[in-house]
C-alpha cells in the first residue's frame, strides 16, 4: 500500500501550484460563462506549458495519469476552471480513433488551448437513456446533412465546435447506429440558444436545420460511436470529479461559519466535522479511481461510486451552510448561496446518481 | 513509488492467515454460542498469531499490517476487547505491554462505572476525558449484559497514575477500529447482496428492484471508502506524517457510518429473516452497533477531524 504520489508527480504539483498563483482571481470553476475570455487565456497558458496534452494516448510528452489528476485537482482547488472537453474527451478520442489527417488538423490547436468544444449528446427525449437519441445525420456525397435538436449543453455559446453524437441508422438499433461528428459552430444551419440556469450560468440548446458537415469530420466509423464513447469516458474518469473542489467547498463554508461567529456552537462543529469525514470519503473514492486506472482495471464502478459521493457531498456541504447560517446565508452573491444553487446540478450532469448507483449495483454487487 | 491502494504480498498474507483462522475458529455458530461470554482460549490463540503486537516495538509489522489484520477480524466480527487492547499496547510500558499482546492481560478500557469486559478483565484503564489512568476495581463487579453481547460490568474504579497517551496511540486505535468496523459492514453488505440475488418475490430476484439494489450500492460505496481511509491512515502512521490524528479519526467515523448504514440496510433487505435472533444479521449488526458507541468517546476524534479546517 502506498498513498503518496511519486516524487516526480509531487514536484509537478508544486510547479502547478506556483503557476496558479497568477490565476487565483479567475474564479471560473462555477461561472465559466461569465469569464470566458480570461478562461480562454488560462487554457492558452496551460497549452504553452504542454499541460493540456499530458494524458493523451500516443503523445510524445505524455506523463503517467497521476500528473493529469494532480493538475486538474489543483486547478479545481484554485477554483480556476473545469477541465475542458476539447483536451479531454475530444482530443483523446481523436488521438485513439481519428485518422492521420484528423490528428494533424484538430490536435495542434487543442494542444495549444486555442480550440474549444462543447459536447452535443443529450436531447429533450434522450437524457439518461442516451442511446435513444434522434438527431439524425444523413450521408449525401462527401457530407452529412444534420437535422435535429440537442439540449442541456454546457458552454456551447462560447465554444468553437460541437462534438456531436447523432443517429445514422435505424432508430431501433439504439447504440449500434450512432456516429460522432465534429461540427464547427459557424456552420450554416446551426443555431445555439441559451437556457439560463439557476446557478447564474447558462446551458444551451442547439438546433440543426439541415446543417452540412463534411464527412472528413466524422471520427471513427459510421455507426461506430458507442464503443468509442466508452473508451473516451474511461480515459477521463480520473479527472472528472477532482476531490479538491469538495475540500475547498468545505474550507470556504467553515471560514464563512467562523466569520459569522457560528463555530462556538457545538452542534455546528459537529455538523462540520461530519462533513470533514465526508470530504475524506470523497478523496478516498477519487484515489480508488486513479488506482484502478493505473493498474489497467475496469474503473467504471469505481468512477460511478466516486461520482455519487462527490456530487452528494457538494450538496451536503451547501445545505449545511444554509442550515447553519441563518439569514446571512441567503444574501445573493454570497458563496454559500451560490454553492447551494450550483450543487443542485452536480448529481444530474454527467450521469444521474440513479444511473451511477445502478452501475455499482450491477457491476460490483451483481444486482439488477 | 506511486499510488497503490492494495496491500502488498506480506500484508495480504497476514489478512489471509487471519481470515482462515476466523473461518476455523469463529464461525457464525461459534460466535452465537459465545454471546454474553468471553472465550479466553480463543483470545490467547489470536494473540499467539501476533496480532495484538502489531504496531508496537515487538510487532512483526506496523499500523498497515494491523489494519489488514483488523479487516480480516472485522469481516468475521471476531469477539473480544480488540481495540482496547490495541490502545493499551500503545500506552503501557514494555512489561505490561507484553502481557497484553500475549493475550494474558485482558483489558477493560472505559469511563466508570459502566466499563467493557469488567467481569473478565485483569487490567483496568479508566478514561477521564482525553486522559487514560491506570485503575483498580474497588469492590465487586456487577455484570451487565449488553446489546453487542459483550460481558460488561458496573464497578467503582480507583484511579491511579495517568498514562502518556499520544496522538499516535489514539490514531492506531482509531485505525484498528475503523478497519474492523468497515470490514464488518462490508461483510453484511456482501451477505445482503447475496440474499438480494437469490431471494425471489414477484417472480424475480429482489435485487432487480432499485428500491433494494440502490441502498445496497450506497452501503458498498461507503464501506469501500471507509476501508481506503483506514488503510491511508495506517500508512500515514507508519510514515510518521503530521496529519495522522485527523486521518485516523476520519476513518473511524467513516467506518462507523458505513457499518451502521450497512446494518440497517441488511436488516431491511433480509426482511423477517433478519429479525430472527438466530438469523444471518443480528450477531453482526449488534456488534456493529456496540462498537459505534463504545469508549473512548468521540470528542477527541471529532476535534481532530475538524482541526485542519478550523485552524
Amino acid at each position: 500500500m502506498n498513498f503518496r504520489f511519486s516524487q516526480e508527480a509531487l514536484r509537478f504539483r508544486d510547479e502547478v501550484v506556483a503557476f496558479l498563483g497568477d490565476w487565483r482571481d479567475l474564479d471560473a470553476f462555477f461561472l465559466q460563462g461569465h469569464r470566458w475570455p480570461r478562461v480562454r487565456d488560462f487554457f492558452r497558458a496551460l497549452g504553452e506549458r504542454g499541460w493540456l496534452s499530458l494524458g493523451w494516448p500516443g503523445e510524445p510528452g505524455a506523463r503517467p495519469i497521476e500528473f493529469e489528476y494532480l493538475l486538474w485537482d489543483e486547478i479545481a482547488y484554485a477554483r480556476a476552471a473545469r477541465n475542458p472537453l476539447a483536451s479531454g474527451i475530444v482530443a483523446k478520442t481523436i488521438a485513439r480513433h481519428g485518422d492521420d489527417a484528423q490528428r494533424r488538423r484538430w490536435l495542434p490547436p487543442i494542444r495549444r488551448g486555442e480550440l474549444h468544444f462543447s459536447l452535443a449528446y443529450s436531447e429533450p427525449e434522450a437524457g439518461s437513456d442516451l442511446a435513444s437519441l434522434r438527431c439524425r445525420a444523413t450521408r449525401n456525397g462527401d457530407a452529412y446533412v444534420v437535422r435535429g435538436q440537442k439540449c442541456w449543453q454546457s458552454y456551447a455559446g462560447d465554444m468553437d465546435c460541437l462534438w456531436l453524437l447523432c443517429r445514422t441508422g435505424a432508430q431501433e438499433s439504439r447504440g449500434a447506429s450512432l456516429t460522432l461528428l465534429i461540427v464547427e459552430k459557424a456552420t450554416p444551419g446551426v443555431e445555439v440558444r441559451p437556457l439560463p440556469t439557476l446557478d447564474g450560468d447558462r446551458l444551451y440548446e442547439v438546433h440543426f436545420h439541415d446543417a452540412l458537415v463534411p464527412a472528413s469530420q466524422r471520427i471513427g466509423a459510421e455507426n461506430g460511436a458507442w464503443a468509442i464513447m466508452a473508451t473516451a469516458l474511461a480515459d477521463e474518469r480520473h479527472i472528472q470529479f477532482p476531490p479538491a473542489r469538495v475540500r475547498r467547498d468545505l474550507e470556504e463554508v467553515v471560514a464563512w461559519a467562523k466569520a459569522q461567529g457560528l463555530l462556538a456552537d457545538p452542534s455546528a462543529r459537529r455538523i462540520l466535522a461530519d462533513l470533514a469525514v465526508r470530504v475524506a470519503e470523497v478523496e478516498a473514492l477519487a484515489l480508488r479511481v486513479l488506482d484502478a486506472m493505473q493498474r489497467g482495471a475496469n474503473a467504471a464502478a469505481a468512477a460511478a461510486a466516486n461520482k455519487v459521493v462527490h456530487t452528494l457531498v457538494c450538496q451536503e456541504i451547501a445545505r449545511a451552510a444554509l442550515d447553519l447560517g441563518g439569514p446571512e446565508a441567503l444574501v445573493h452573491g454570497s458563496r454559500v448561496e451560490l454553492l447551494w444553487r450550483q450543487s443542485l446540478w452536480e448529481t444530474i450532469g454527467g450521469g444521474t446518481s440513479e444511473v451511477m448507483r445502478g452501475i455499482v449495483a450491477r457491476q460490483q454487487l451483481g444486482l439488477g | 513509488m506511486s499510488l497503490d491502494l492494495e496491500p502488498d504480498d506480506a500484508q495480504r498474507a497476514i489478512h489471509d492467515e487471519l481470515a482462515r483462522f476466523c473461518a476455523e475458529r469463529c464461525s457464525d455458530a461459534e460466535l452465537k454460542k459465545q454471546i454474553g461470554g468471553f472465550a479466553a482460549d480463543l483470545w490467547r490463540e489470536l494473540a499467539a498469531l501476533g496480532v495484538l503486537a502489531l504496531a508496537t516495538p515487538e510487532g512483526d509489522g506496523g499500523a498497515a499490517e494491523l489494519c489488514l489484520a483488523c479487516e480480516a477480524l472485522g469481516a468475521a466480527v471476531f469477539p473480544g476487547p480488540l481495540c482496547a487492547s490495541v490502545l493499551a499496547a500503545q500506552i503501557l510500558p514494555e512489561a505490561e505491554r507484553r502481557e497484553v499482546t500475549a493475550g494474558r492481560a485482558i483489558v477493560s478500557l472505559g469511563a466508570p462505572p459502566l466499563v467493557p469486559f469488567a467481569p473478565v478483565a485483569t487490567l483496568f484503564l479508566a478514561l477521564d476525558g482525553d486522559r487514560i489512568h491506570r485503575a483498580a476495581p474497588r469492590g465487586e463487579v456487577a455484570p451487565q449484559a449488553t446489546l453487542g453481547g459483550e460481558p460488561w460490568g458496573r464497578v467503582e474504579l480507583e484511579l491511579g497514575e495517568a498514562l502518556p497517551a499520544s496522538d499516535r496511540a489514539f490514531a492506531v486505535h482509531d485505525v484498528a477500529l475503523a478497519a474492523y468496523t468497515a470490514a464488518a459492514g462490508a461483510a453484511l453488505v456482501a451477505r445482503a447482496a447475496e440474499h438480494a440475488r437469490t431471494r425471489r418475490q414477484f417472480g424475480r430476484a429482489i435485487g432487480e428492484f432499485q428500491a433494494v439494489s440502490h441502498p445496497l450500492a450506497d452501503c458498498a460505496i461507503r464501506s469501500d471508502a471507509a476501508r481506503i481511509l483506514a488503510r491511508a491512515a495506517a500508512c500515514a502512521i507508519d510514515a510518521d506524517e503530521p496529519d495522522t490524528a485527523a486521518r485516523a479519526a476520519a476513518a473511524r467515523f467513516s467506518a462507523r457510518a458505513a457499518a451502521l448504514e450497512a446494518a440497517h440496510t441488511a436488516h431491511q433487505v433480509f426482511g423477517a429473516q433478519g429479525i430472527a435472533i438466530e438469523g444471518p444479521v443480528f450477531h453482526l449488526s449488534r456488534r456493529i452497533r456496540q462498537l459505534a458507541s463504545q469508549p473512548p468517546s468521540d470528542l477527541r476524534a471529532r476535534a481532530a477531524v475538524l482541526a485542519p479546517y478550523a485552524a
